[in-house]
C-alpha cells in the first residue's frame, strides 16, 4: 500500500461468485497478485483481498471477496452479500453446467441486494481447448440480464484485468451506488476503538 | 457432492453459541462440519425476511411430521449402536401471528381519501418489501465495551460486520404514560426539558460519584444488601430520576440489592462514550449477522457448511462415545459433536429437564413509539407493574440499521414468562405503545403485523448428565441483553474439547490494510 488513506475516493466491495471449480479464486489472485497456481486446491483460507486501482484519476480501493468454499453446498451467508457494490459471476467455458447454473447465482445475488449491484459475467478458462460454451451464448446471457461480459483466462492473464477494471468503472459511473469514504458513518470495530477508554465519557466536565 | 468422511468436530445448528464454537475450532486447525436443518443461518438467533418469518410462524403451528428415515442398521458393526434422530427437543411454542395490515386495507378501500397515503402499509406492500426486512428471532444490544465487542475485536471477526450506535435510550413514566429520553451525557442532562435545574445538579453529582469507584464504594457502605431504591432515596434523587436510574441505567428491579444494581450501573457507565451517545451498538441488518460472521471465519479456515441438512443418526461405541454421525445416508466419522438444543434428538437428553420460559413478541408498525424527525433506534426497559408480571426489554429498530423499509418500525419485546403465554404477558405492553382504536387522531403508531411466542430456556452449560460422551448440547438464547452467557458457554465447550488450544486468537488480515479507517468515534460529537 503506497497510497495514503486520504487519497482513497471510496472503498468498494466486489464479490466473486459462481459454481465450484470455475476458477474464482484463481481470477482473484491473478488480478491482485498476478500469479497463477496450477491445480489450486479447493478454496481454504481465502477471505478477501484488497487492491487499489485508478479510475478517472481517482484511487479506488477494492475489497474483493471470495466465497471461502461455501458455494459447494449452496450455503453462502446473506452477510457475504451485504453492502456489495459489484459482482463477478464466473463460469467455466469448458463446463456447460457451470453456465446453466448462472441463473441461480443471479437470483441469489439479487435476493440479498436492496440496491442495484453492477455485474460482470466472466467466461473463464478460454485457454483450454475443449470449449463447450460459445462466446455468443455468454454474450446473449449478459445482454438478457443486463450485465457486462468478457471472456478470460486466469492462467494466461487474458481479460482478467479488464474484467475488474470495467466493473469498477461502471460502479463509479453509477450515481448513488457508492459513497465517498469520508462520508461513511457506520462503525467498524477494531483496535482503534481502544484509543478512548476513560471512564467518565460524557459525564465529567 | 459428497461430504468428507472424517471431521474433528461436527456442529449442528448455526446459532450464536454453536457458531462461536465452530469458528474457534476451525481457527486452531480443527476440521469442522457445520450443519443446520433450516434453510437459513442462525437457528433461534436468525434474522428473517418478512415472508420467512410468516413461514416460520406457520411452520411452528403445523407440527410437521418428520421426513427422516431411520438409517440402515445393517451398516453397524456389533460394537456400535445408533441414536434415533427423528424427534428433536422443541424450544419454541405458543406461536400466534396477527396480521393487521389486511384489515386496514379492507376498511380503507379507497373510500377515505384523507387517509395519509404513507401510512397505508398493506400486506402486499410489506411483501413487496420482503427483503428489506431483517426480523430478529433473538434481538440483542451490544455494550460498547461488552464481551461480544471484545471477542469480535480480539478475533478480528469484526471485519465482517458493521454497526451503528443505538440512538436513544428511553424511560417509561408510569404516571403520565409517556416515554421520555434518558440523558446519557452531561450535554443531554442540560438540554433535557423534563428535569428541573435542581434535579439536573443532583443527577450530575450522582453520576460523577458513580464514575469515581473509590469514592462510591465508601458511600455504598451499609447499603450493599438493601434495596437499590433505598440507596437512591438517600441520594436525594427524585422519583423520576430514581425510575430512570433503576430501569435505564442499572436495568434491575427496584428491590434488587444495591450491590447487584451497582454492577449494572458500572457496566452501563463503562460502555458510555465509545460510540455514539448511548452505551449500545447494533449490527446493521440485524442480530442474525452475528452468528454468520463467526460462520464466515470458520469457512475461511476450512469449515464445511451445509444448510437444510440434519442428522439421521448418531453412532456410539460400547463406551457410549460418539464415533460417527449419519447425514443424507453418509456415514461421517467425528471426534466431537456439538448440537443446538433445538436440533438435539430427544432421546439423547435426560427425561426431565428444568427450564424457564421466555415470552417474546415482534411488532411491525407504521411509526415509531416515540416519533422523531430523524431515523432512530430506541431501547427501554419496562418495569413490572399491575399489568406486567416481569420487567420487559423493548427495542425499536428500523431503516436506520437497514432492517425495515423507510417508515416502518420493528418493535421487539422479551421477558421472563409467568404464564407461559406470550400473548397474555406482552399484549399489555403492546397496548401501552400502539393505537388499537380505529381513530385517525391517535398519536400512537398503528400495528401492521405482530407475532407472539414462548421459548424454553434450558441451561445446558452446567453439563446435565449426558447419555453419550464427546457430545455437547448448547443452550438456547437466554433472557439477556448482550451475549455474555452465549460466549461463556462457547468458551467452556471449546476448552473442554481442546484444552491446550487458544480461544479465537486474532485472525490475520488477508491484506495488511483493509477497511481500517472507518472507525467513527462518535463520542466526540456526543461530548460537545
Amino acid at each position: 500500500m503506497i497510497e495514503e488513506e486520504e487519497d482513497i475516493l471510496t472503498i468498494l466491495k466486489i464479490l466473486v461468485i459462481g459454481e465450484s471449480d470455475v476458477g474464482k479464486s484463481s481470477l482473484l489472485i491473478r488480478f491482485t497478485d498476478d500469479t497463477f497456481q496450477e491445480g489450486m486446491p479447493a478454496t481454504i483460507g481465502m477471505d478477501f483481498k484488497a487492491k487499489v486501482v485508478k479510475v478517472d484519476n481517482n484511487n479506488v480501493k477494492l475489497a474483493i471477496w471470495d466465497t471461502a468454499g461455501s458455494e459447494r453446498f449452496r450455503s453462502l451467508t446473506p452477510n457475504f452479500y451485504r453492502g456489495a457494490h459489484g459482482a463477478i459471476l464466473v463460469y467455466d467455458v469448458t463446463k456447460r453446467e457451470t453456465f446453466d447454473k448462472l441463473d441461480t447465482w443471479l437470483n441469489e445475488l439479487n435476493a440479498y441486494q436492496t440496491r442495484d449491484v453492477v455485474k460482470m459475467l466472466v467466461g473463464n478458462k478460454i485457454d483450454k481447448e475443449n470449449r463447450l460454451v460459445s462466446k455468443e451464448e455468454g454474450l446473449r446471457w449478459a445482454q438478457k440480464h443486463k450485465t457486462l461480459f468478457i471472456e478470460a483466462s486466469a492462467r494466461t492473464r487474458e481479460g482478467v484485468k479488464t474484467a475488474f477494471e470495467e466493473l469498477v468503472e461502471k460502479i463509479i459511473q453509477t450515481p448513488g451506488l457508492w459513497e465517498a469514504t469520508s462520508k461513511r458513518a457506520n462503525i467498524r470495530l477494531d483496535e482503534k476503538g481502544e484509543t478512548k477508554s476513560t471512564w467518565c465519557q460524557g459525564w465529567c466536565a | 457432492m459428497e461430504l468428507d468422511d472424517h471431521f474433528d468436530l461436527v456442529v449442528v445448528g448455526t446459532g450464536v453459541t454453536e457458531s462461536i464454537v465452530a469458528a474457534a475450532a476451525a481457527r486452531v486447525g480443527k476440521s469442522v462440519l457445520h450443519l443446520d436443518a433450516n434453510d437459513h443461518y442462525g437457528n433461534e438467533w436468525a434474522s428473517l425476511s418478512f415472508s420467512q418469518i410468516n413461514e416460520w410462524c406457520k411452520r411452528l403451528n403445523h407440527a410437521v411430521s418428520s421426513d427422516q428415515t431411520m438409517p440402515d442398521h445393517s451398516e453397524l458393526s456389533g460394537e456400535e449402536s445408533i441414536i434415533d434422530c427423528s424427534e428433536n427437543f422443541v424450544t419454541i411454542f405458543n406461536c400466534s401471528m396477527i396480521d393487521y395490515s389486511l384489515k386496514e386495507q379492507r376498511d380503507d378501500d379507497g373510500e377515505n381519501p384523507n387517509e395519509n397515503r404513507d401510512r397505508q402499509w398493506t400486506f402486499e406492500k410489506l411483501t413487496e418489501n420482503d427483503r428489506r426486512f431483517s426480523i430478529d428471532l433473538c434481538p440483542r444490544l451490544l455494550f460498547s465495551r461488552g464481551s461480544m465487542v471484545d471477542i469480535l475485536v480480539q478475533s478480528n471477526i469484526s471485519r465482517y460486520l458493521e454497526f451503528k450506535p443505538l440512538t436513544r435510550l428511553l424511560s417509561y413514566l408510569k404516571e403520565s404514560r409517556e416515554l421520555i429520553d434518558v440523558p446519557c451525557s452531561r450535554a443531554d442532562v442540560f438540554s433535557n426539558k423534563l428535569i428541573s435545574v435542581i434535579e439536573k445538579r443532583i443527577l450530575m453529582r450522582f453520576m460523577t460519584e458513580c464514575i469515581d469507584q473509590t469514592n462510591i464504594s465508601q458511600q455504598l457502605e451499609g447499603f450493599e444488601e438493601r434495596p437499590f431504591k433505598e440507596f437512591l432515596k438517600s441520594k436525594d434523587l427524585s422519583e423520576v430520576l430514581q425510575q430512570f436510574i433503576i430501569n435505564a441505567v442499572a436495568m434491575v428491579d427496584e428491590n434488587e440489592t444495591t450491590e447487584n444494581a451497582m454492577v449494572g450501573v458500572n457496566r452501563f457507565l463503562s460502555s458510555l462514550g465509545r460510540f455514539g451517545n448511548t452505551p449500545f451498538i447494533l449490527p446493521l441488518y440485524g442480530s442474525g449477522e452475528i452468528p454468520q460472521a463467526f460462520c464466515r471465519l470458520c469457512a475461511v479456515f476450512g469449515g464445511t457448511y451445509c444448510l437444510k441438512r440434519s442428522l439421521n443418526g448418531i453412532i456410539v461405541d460400547t463406551n457410549s462415545k460418539v464415533t460417527h454421525v449419519i447425514t443424507n445416508n453418509q456415514r461421517i466419522k467425528c471426534e466431537y459433536l456439538v448440537t443446538s438444543l433445538s436440533q438435539t434428538p430427544k432421546c439423547m437428553l435426560p427425561e426431565k429437564l428444568s427450564y424457564t420460559v421466555l415470552s417474546k413478541a415482534v411488532f411491525i408498525s407504521n411509526g415509531s413509539v416515540k416519533p422523531s424527525n430523524k431515523e432512530e433506534s430506541s431501547f427501554f426497559r419496562l418495569a413490572a407493574d399491575e399489568e406486567i408480571d416481569h420487567a420487559v426489554y423493548v427495542l425499536e429498530v428500523g431503516n436506520d440499521i437497514h432492517v425495515a423499509p423507510k417508515g416502518v418500525f420493528i418493535v421487539y419485546c422479551w421477558c421472563l414468562s409467568k404464564n407461559e403465554d406470550a400473548k397474555k404477558d406482552l399484549l399489555p405492553v403492546a397496548k401501552k405503545l400502539f393505537d388499537f382504536s380505529c381513530s385517525e387522531n391517535s398519536s400512537k403508531p398503528k400495528l401492521l403485523w405482530s407475532c407472539y411466542y414462548n421459548q424454553k430456556f434450558v441451561d445446558c452449560s452446567n453439563n446435565f448428565e449426558m447419555k453419550i460422551k464427546s457430545a455437547f448440547v448448547v443452550s438456547p438464547p437466554m433472557n439477556e441483553l448482550d451475549y455474555d452467557f452465549a460466549i461463556s458457554e462457547a468458551r467452556q465447550i471449546f476448552s473442554t474439547m481442546f484444552p491446550d488450544s487458544e480461544f479465537l486468537p486474532r485472525a490475520p488480515d488477508p491484506d495488511e490494510i483493509v477497511f481500517d479507517d472507518l472507525l467513527v468515534d462518535a463520542s466526540e460529537n456526543a461530548m460537545h
